[in-house]
């Protein structure tokens, strides 16, 4: 996914936050960047520009990509496709 | 956490450069199962050493927990200058560990023989590069790829039978998009065999891969050899649906291993409601959900279950 299109495919999101109740590591933590909605947030942050604040990595470096989060989501984003560009972004440069 | 994942990719990087494995082991541990099997052919068993490798990881996380990688921050630094004496090291698995891996692959040759499918196996196999793929280092993972379409091409492989779900998902779904002109068949196992029997008494719940459920479209296909083999099935939606089947935490382990124990300790809290025999499709997932179900469940492999 490009960086442009996981941008608006992230914006897309209306944080209802179902996707919390089914993701592995935010039932685990239990903190908002451990979850889709928040991983969500910390790709836009990442695609701009925001790589090296220690959430961000930390959320998107933690995504198991189980995908769990896409089947209960309602706006069937492509949450994990974002959070794999974002941390391209984060890791590549790109 | 940035330093330690930097670290990460250069020692998965340059030990695949040296030795086309991701971890710094004896090689021979991946071939040792294929004894007596014909080498080579158009269509090959490829194990991408996942299930032997799986007994490292255990090692490998116990390692990096020891060096600090759980906790961030200056600790991750440490450990981040750790990874370089970590390269270093030979890891060994246990023997009963190995065992184990040895017995699920030759069930797995020896359900697709009594199947009447015919292949070959290579000895000197490189591991996919499934790893790079899943922790973000595409680049790297682009490159590595190319390299080991190209042994596959070499040895005139037309066909690849997998054995689990990483390795199916990126020969499957991901070479194609980063290897021009690729052009191998890949099946898994499970689209072969056709089981006898089962090996074990009682209800089992089954733990999903997360590949297999929902990427990869195999939910239903290991129930149904499950089916086949007279197992009973103990089902819940909340625990064992396609959404809610949670995963075993297993990709994060080089990452945080103490996010990864603490997802793969609910996930045994849930499958136990429903059984104290757990039966999973993955090597990553077995290893993760035997060491945190450690005395509560009894976790097999779908390859020791089926006969």
């Amino acid at each position: 996914m490009r960086p442009e299109e996981a941008r608006a495919e992230a914006g897309r999101c209306a944080r209802c936050g179902f996707c919390e109740a089914v993701c592995p590591t935010y039932n685990a933590v239990r903190a908002r960047h451990y979850g889709p909605r928040g991983r969500l947030a910390m790709a836009l942050m990442a695609l701009d520009g925001m790589a090296h604040d220690r959430y961000v990595v930390e959320s998107l470096a933690t995504c198991l990509r189980c995908r769990a989060c896409e089947l209960v989501c309602p706006a069937s984003i492509r949450i994990v496709d974002v959070i794999a560009a974002a941390r391209s972004a984060i890791y590549e440069g790109a | 956490m940035e330093d330690w994942i930097r670290a990460l990719r250069e020692l998965i990087v340059e030990e695949l450069k040296r030795s086309k494995f991701p971890l710094p082991a004896d090689r021979s541990i991946c071939s040792k199962w294929m004894e007596g099997m014909a080498e080579g052919g158009r269509r090959i068993l490829y194990t991408s050493c996942m299930y032997q490798l799986a007994p490292l990881i255990d090692k490998a996380v116990d390692l990096l927990r020891a060096m600090g990688a759980s906790s961030g921050g200056a600790r991750a630094r440490l450990a981040a200058v750790g990874a370089k004496a970590f390269g270093r090291l030979v890891l060994r698995p246990d023997e009963e560990r190995l065992r184990w891996a040895e017995g699920v692959l030759k069930n797995i040759a020896a359900m697709l023989k009594r199947a009447g499918v015919e292949f070959g196996v290579l000895r000197d196999e490189p591991y996919s590069g499934a790893l790079l793929y899943e922790l973000g280092f595409e680049r790297d993972f682009a490159e590595y790829a190319k390299s080991v379409y190209a042994y596959f091409k070499e040895k005139g492989v037309e066909e690849v039978i997998t054995v689990d779900p990483h390795t199916y998902h990126v020969l499957s779904q991901i070479y194609p998009k980063y290897v021009d002109g690729f052009d191998l068949k890949v099946y898994s196992y499970m689209d072969f065999v056709k089981p006898a029997g089962a090996r074990i008494r009682g209800r089992v719940v089954v733990h999903d891969s997360c590949l297999y459920a929902r990427y990869l479209g195999k939910y239903d296909v290991y129930r149904r050899l499950l089916d086949e083999a007279g197992v009973e099935r103990a089902e819940d939606p909340y625990v064992t649906g396609r959404a809610y089947s949670g995963c075993c935490g297993g990709p994060i382990e080089s990452v945080r291993p103490d996010v990864s124990a603490e997802v793969a300790k609910l996930r045994v809290q849930q499958l136990a409601k429903l059984s104290e025999v757990v039966v999973t499709e993955c090597p990553i997932c077995y290893v993760n959900l035997s060491k945190a179900g450690r005395g509560v469940v009894k976790v097999y492999d779908l390859a020791e279950v089926l006969a």
